[in-house]
């Protein structure tokens, strides 16, 4: 069973009461189309996570600085400073 | 209280010592401006590739060894998906299902081994802040220098029986991350976070009871008392017949009590899935040897070193071994020497008198103006009697505060032995008939009357004559005249 509720909310998307309903129906249809590939045989089959066949991709470890870092703070959403300022996040108790 | 068994895993992230940051280039420097220290990559540009620091597999790969673990010949990295705005790509590159180490375990200086499940490589996230000195915010801040730092996740099997135990077995994982070169573990910066699973269950009970998460412990002490408030709280919801609710819990340093966290948790729902941007790694025999190649001194391999070959005490081990500053300036003092005096000497000059000097001072070894040699060749005259204890005593406080070898110092302060043998033979001669009744004392038979002339001329030299030599002098000078 699809709880549609929770992955809207683990998205963070905003969806409309109608868009909900309309989800509703589609996201199990869609799913089940995905089932289609469990008719595969893939017992002795180990999984793969890339195509490309390369390992082992590592840089040395050496510091370099990023010159343009007022390019980054201009971007953020708002800024105060040389911080980037959001929405206060309570983590107290 | 004595029915029940408290039963703890510990959850360790420790900050990799590397200069660069795991997937960037970025600076890891702690004492940095906010922000000074941030690229496309660590704030989560879109379209940008991360890319592994090789040094930080390795120390995963050193951790995991030294922690009795087995490898995972191939690794991956995972993302662990999570909104919060500390965390730039709203994901955070992690390990899942093929952590660098798993299955091992530490054996702590008792004897009694925890059980460790899992070392994995992740990467820091930003730093929030909530406040600006103490003004309390009504926003939040962001400083993302911290965001993408190399971490080291080490968690440990439920073995620990005891908030006592948790914080010994974090001193000694502690001690051979420094020593194995790892992190630095300095709780105070960050650089070592701790946080714990706790559950009680009568005694003789196999199933283990309901386990709360406690976090925001920010010294060993604050482990040793969360640790011990949570466990009271729990024997006492159960001895009430209430039932242990499965949650985080906060510990409060001020109020001393464990707070349940009111933030809510989609948590546990991470959506793990493989990284694409990553590549697996494949660790051959090759690369791990020569990984495993490199791992420094262990502490409990230095203490064996110590007692063994270079016959201190188990005392001195151990205060070297719980402090690698004083043990390392211990070891360049020694460096080349193979005498036993010598390295009781040198470990009698740190221990007794250097080290208080610098708690008392707030000073640490880099700090210090008196370097290895200069304490070498204090060790030297000392051992070789060219400088009695006193003038030892003397002229150290001056050799910490200059910063000199103490032959240049003792040459400055006209504080130097006297050579010149017949120079010593006039002052003894002297003493002699300043003291006539001890002379008679000494040939009536008293013989340890001598004791009293060689302090005279001590007295008269300050310090400067060699007391061998004095008493050889004074016995022949004794012995041939009448
Ligand atoms: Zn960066």
């Amino acid at each position: 069973m699809i709880d549609i509720e929770h992955i809207i909310e683990l998205a963070r998307l905003y969806v409309t009461e109608e868009e909900r309903e309309k989800f509703k129906k589609q996201l199990p249809e869609i799913i089940e189309f995905f089932k289609n590939l469990e008719e595969l045989d893939t017992e002795n089959i180990l999984p793969i996570f890339h195509t490309l066949g390369v390992k082992n991709v590592m840089r040395e470890d050496k510091m370099r600085k990023f010159e343009d870092r007022e390019l980054i703070l201009e971007n953020a959403p708002e800024r105060e400073e040389d911080f980037f300022k959001v929405k206060r996040v309570i983590e107290e108790i | 209280m004595m029915d029940w068994e408290v039963v703890i895993g510990l959850e360790v992230h420790v900050q990799l010592k590397t200069k660069s940051k795991m997937f960037c280039s970025c600076s890891t420097d702690f004492d940095s401006l906010p922000n000074e220290n941030i690229c496309p990559i660590c704030t989560g540009q879109p379209g940008v590739l991360p890319k592994i620091n090789r040094r930080a597999i390795e120390l995963a790969l050193i951790a995991s060894k030294i922690l009795n673990c087995k490898i995972n010949r191939i690794s991956r990295f995972a993302r662990k998906n999570y909104f919060y705005p500390d965390l730039p790509k709203n994901y955070q590159i992690s390990q899942y299902e093929e952590p660098i180490g798993y299955d091992g375990y530490l054996e702590l200086p008792s004897g009694k081994r925890i059980g460790i499940m899992r070392v994995h490589q992740e990467e820091d996230t930003g730093k929030l802040l909530h406040y600006i000195g103490s003004r309390k915010l009504d926003y939040s801040l962001i400083d993302f220098n911290r965001s993408g730092i190399p971490l080291l996740e080490i968690v440990s099997k439920p073995d620990i029986r005891s908030p006592e135990e948790a914080v010994e077995y974090l001193t000694f994982l502690r001690l051979n991350l420094i020593y194995a070169g790892i992190s630095d573990c300095d709780m105070e910066k960050g650089s070592l976070r701790c946080d714990a699973n706790l559950s009680v269950r009568r005694k003789g009970e196999k199933e283990l009871g309901v386990k709360v998460e406690v976090k925001n412990m920010n010294s060993f002490k604050s482990v040793k008392d969360a640790l011990s408030y949570e466990a009271r709280r729990q024997i006492k919801l159960l001895e009430k017949g209430e039932k242990i609710i499965q949650e985080t819990r906060l510990w409060d340093e001020r109020g001393g009590v464990t707070k349940s966290m009111r933030r809510k948790e989609y948590a546990h729902d991470y959506r793990y899935f493989p990284d694409p941007d990553l590549v697996e790694l494949e660790f051959d025999e090759e690369f791990l040897n020569e990984v495993f190649s490199k791992i420094p001194e262990l502490p409990l391999e230095r203490r064996r070193r110590y007692i063994d070959e270079l016959s201190l005490s188990e005392y001195e081990a151990d205060v070297f071994i719980s402090n690698k500053e004083a043990s390392d300036f211990f070891e360049e003092v020694i460096k080349g020497e193979n005498d036993k005096s010598f390295f009781k000497e040198a470990s009698s000059w740190i221990l007794n008198d250097l080290l208080g000097i610098l708690n008392e001072r707030k000073l640490s070894f880099n700090e210090l103006k008196l370097k290895p040699e200069h304490l070498k060749e204090l060790v030297k005259l000392k051992i070789s009697g060219k400088i009695t204890s006193k003038i030892g005593k003397e002229i150290f406080p001056v050799m910490l505060e200059k910063g000199e070898f103490p032959s240049k110092l003792l040459k400055e302060l006209d504080m130097e032995q006297i050579q010149d043998e017949d120079e010593i033979r006039r002052i003894c001669s002297c003493v002699l008939k300043e003291n006539q009744k001890v002379v008679e004392d000494y040939k009536k038979g008293k013989k340890q009357a001598i004791g009293r002339l060689v302090g005279e001329v001590m007295k008269k030299t300050r310090g400067r004559a060699n007391p061998r030599a004095v008493n050889e002098i004074l016995r022949n000078l004794l012995e041939s005249s009448p």
